[in-house]
């Protein structure tokens, strides 16, 4: 991935200005590929394309690797043919059609990009950029701005219009969290369709006509749905603007990781912008299998609490009761880093507990917020090495699932937890747990990802019967507080690994930050602690631990990073049930 | 949600949504009827409409902002509207609404206080022929110059 990518939620932004065409005789009929029964052939700028019969001209030139302009047209939204960006020629029809609304037809010859056509798009782009302020350089679209993208593509350079611009309001709040500039929006009422279509909400109307028409609410009704973030996206110039990203980076120094949202059981596709080491965005990534082009808003905000909450950046130790453990000698050289001494210290607690208790006294609780290498680490070397009898996995349930994106389970990976062999989130076996460290049965709780402040069966005095409370998290928690020895692991957006969403769809997180202070992703911290308890396998690196886990976990059979790609495939279950049909994403 | 309507005008408009195969080409007519009654569209006739004809409040209110025929406050007794689209601006309709804002001292868009008189300038009245064209409520006049229309002023005296 290059340091500058191309804007994440604007497929089919205009390539550099092709070198202009030669125009040529009508090409020949010979020309013209076989299609199959549900297909039309065409030439396309001379090029043999096989669309899919009922798709549009615009369409079938995309597959064909032609990028036709356009700003009204969006493959998630019906088509309303208004901007007239992508018009072209078709032979035997006298006037320019509009590629995004005409059916590709058999034998049709379409040129996309000759004399004519592109007087045409200099003319359209003339008209739009009648009324538009030209305030690029302060505009926050810039970079990605579809009239600033076409203009130096297809636009004649100059203005003819010496006449006073029509003045509309400016930057002003359509929603709560977003802004609208009109005198910015070129009215391709894709916000509206968005609205009308996707989020079936209704808020946004076009209000009065010709040049003085705008975008806007119903008196007292704002915009104000649980998508809303996607009318920025949708908007192909700077009239919509999401306002927490509002002038806090221009576009062109953002680096996008392709990676998943990690805010609920969904899994939305989503680009991370980050620009020095931090999140300044997160924009949803088309995927068609999982969220399509779009993502909610409540995602989309989900790595503002990277900034808020507070975290912890080095191992913490505190005395524990019967810690046998000898002080550390202070004219000892400092360790090079604080892992090993905490590390160590951790494993000789739990093994204290072991010996003391037999492996009975001890318990695990894991978080489905961790990524499958995560907890497959954490099966090996607490249940498997450690023999810790219990792992248990607390359910995170708020809201209702909604028509579109939204689900009531807000764990990204409670499937991942059930496939690895720790088992499906359970209330129960949570309080289970908690209920027997009160009643000092429990004497050794590992917890990782998870504060237990709030998690069902928690009770203040369980901390007194503890003789091994080891926390391994990325926040600060009252959980972190208390216990013996505190490991601080990366947090979202600092770790690479894999998710299985509620369809039981494998998918790819990357990681796009370095972490904070002394953090490490989970699955090494498990892993260097399972060192301590014989672990002899090398896992170097997530990868590693996905490939084993693949190897012995029959539901992750034939998955390996590679065949996940950016857009993840389904588990072995899922993957029988359809053979023969084509690769997800393909 | 109270209809703000009478319910005479709200059978009436049950009656139209009836006689339509899609219950959106019922929206103008229904609006008609609405400001028939209240003399204008309000915010609230609008939620009303749409609720009725099953879209929504912001598509009503795109509708009504679109055609200069639906008032969105209340006009006077006499609304008088100048036609300013290109045949009759050729023929002097700016010159007849300069004329029409010194006698009646208020603006376009504007009422005068004592409500007698509201003056709009609006889209395509469909008279080129007969431009410049005013239509003052149902009833149209055309060509209009400054005395024909002090005539005409003087006749809603």
């Amino acid at each position: 991935m290059s340091e500058i990518s191309p804007p994440p939620h604007q497929p089919n932004v205009p390539a550099p200005a092709p070198a202009p065409p030669v125009d040529r005789a009508p090409a020949a009929a010979a020309a013209l590929p076989q299609a199959g029964p549900d297909e039309v052939a065409l030439l396309i700028d001379d090029r043999p394309v096989v669309a899919k019969k009922g798709a549009t001209v615009l369409q079938a030139a995309e597959k064909a690797g032609v990028l036709v302009p356009h700003y009204c047209y969006h493959p998630g939204l019906s088509i309303a043919g208004n901007c007239r960006m992508c018009l072209v020629e078709i032979e035997k029809m006298p006037k320019l059609q509009i590629a995004c609304a005409t059916a590709a037809a058999p034998g049709m010859v379409v040129r996309t990009a000759n004399d004519r056509v592109r007087g045409v798009r200099a003319g359209i782009q003339e008209f739009l950029l009648i009324n538009h302020p030209l305030d690029c350089p302060i505009c926050d679209q810039a970079g990605e701005c579809r009239l600033q993208a076409y203009e130096s593509a297809y636009g004649q350079g100059y203005s003819r219009f010496e006449e006073e611009k029509v003045h509309s309001p400016k930057r002003y709040d359509i929603g709560r969290d977003v802004k609208f500039d009109a005198e910015r929006c070129i009215k391709c009422t894709r916000c509206i369709r968005f609205c009308d279509e996707v989020s079936l909400s209704h808020e946004l109307g076009l209000f009065q006509r010709g040049d003085h028409a705008i975008i806007g609410t119903f008196p007292g009704r704002p915009l104000d749905n649980p998508y809303s973030g996607c009318t920025v996206d949708v908007c192909p110039v700077g009239a919509l603007t999401w306002k927490p990203f509002r002038f806090k980076s221009r576009v062109w120094f953002l680096k996008n990781i392709p990676t998943v949202c990690a805010g609920c059981a969904r899994g939305c596709n989503v680009d991370l912008a980050t620009f020095r080491d931090r999140i300044h965005r997160m924009t949803p990534r088309a995927n068609p299998d999982v969220n399509r082009y779009w993502m909610c808003d409540e995602g989309r905000e989900s790595y503002a609490e990277l900034y808020e909450r507070p975290r912890f950046e080095s191992p913490v130790e505190r005395p524990a009761p019967g810690d046998r453990v000898e002080p550390r000698d202070a004219s000892a050289p400092e360790p090079e880093s604080p892992w090993d001494p905490a590390l160590d210290r951790a494993a000789a607690l739990l093994r204290a507990v072991a010996e003391r208790h037999g492996p009975k006294g001890l318990a695990a609780i894991v978080s489905a917020r961790l990524t499958i290498e995560d907890l497959y680490v954490a099966k090996r070397v607490l249940g498997d090495l450690l023999g810790v009898p219990r792992l248990a996995v607390p359910p995170h349930e708020a809201g209702e699932d909604d028509h579109l994106l939204l689900r009531r389970d807000k764990t990204p990976n409670a499937r991942g937890a059930d496939t690895v062999g720790i088992g499906a989130p359970s209330a129960g076996r949570v309080k289970e747990i908690l209920e027997d460290a009160v009643l000092g049965h429990v004497r050794g709780l590992v917890v990782v990802g998870e504060d237990l402040t709030g998690l069902p069966g928690y009770s203040e005095s369980l901390y007194e019967k503890l003789e091994a409370l080891v926390v391994i998290d990325w926040w600060k928690s009252p959980t972190v507080d208390r216990a013996h020895v505190a490991l601080p692991a990366c947090g979202y957006g600092e770790f690479e690994g894999t998710m299985i969403n509620f369809q039981g769809r494998v998918q790819r997180l990357r990681a796009g930050l370095r972490p904070q202070g002394e953090a490490d992703p989970v699955w090494r911290i498990l892993r260097d602690l399972g060192y301590r308890f014989g672990l002899s396998s090398e896992y170097p690196t997530p990868r590693a631990v996905f490939e084993d886990a693949a190897a012995k976990i029959a539901a992750l059979s034939g998955l390996s990073y590679r065949a996940l790609g950016d857009l993840g495939a389904p588990l072995a279950a899922a993957r029988e049930r359809t053979v023969g049909a084509p690769a997800p994403g393909a | 949600m109270t209809i703000p309507v009478r319910p005479e005008t709200d059978h009436k408009i049950d009656d139209l949504l009836s006689r339509f195969p899609m219950r959106g080409s019922a929206l103008l007519p229904a609006l008609y009827l609405v400001q028939e009654e209240k003399g204008h569209v309000s915010d609230e006739s609008m939620e009303y409409v749409a609720s009725k004809i099953g879209v929504s409040p912001a598509f009503v209110a795109g509708v009504v902002s679109f055609y200069t025929m639906f008032h969105r406050r209340p006009v006077g007794r006499h609304h008088i509207q100048v036609c300013r689209t290109l045949p009759c601006a050729l023929s002097g309709s700016d010159t007849l609404m300069a004329h029409l804002k010194a006698r009646l001292g208020i603006g376009d868009g504007e009422k005068r206080a004592d409500g007698k008189v509201s003056l709009a300038s609006v889209e395509c009245l469909g008279a080129c022929d007969r431009a410049p064209f005013i239509q003052i409520n149902e009833r149209e006049h055309g060509p209009v110059d400054g005395t024909k229309m002090d005539e005409i002023l003087k006749g809603l005296e």
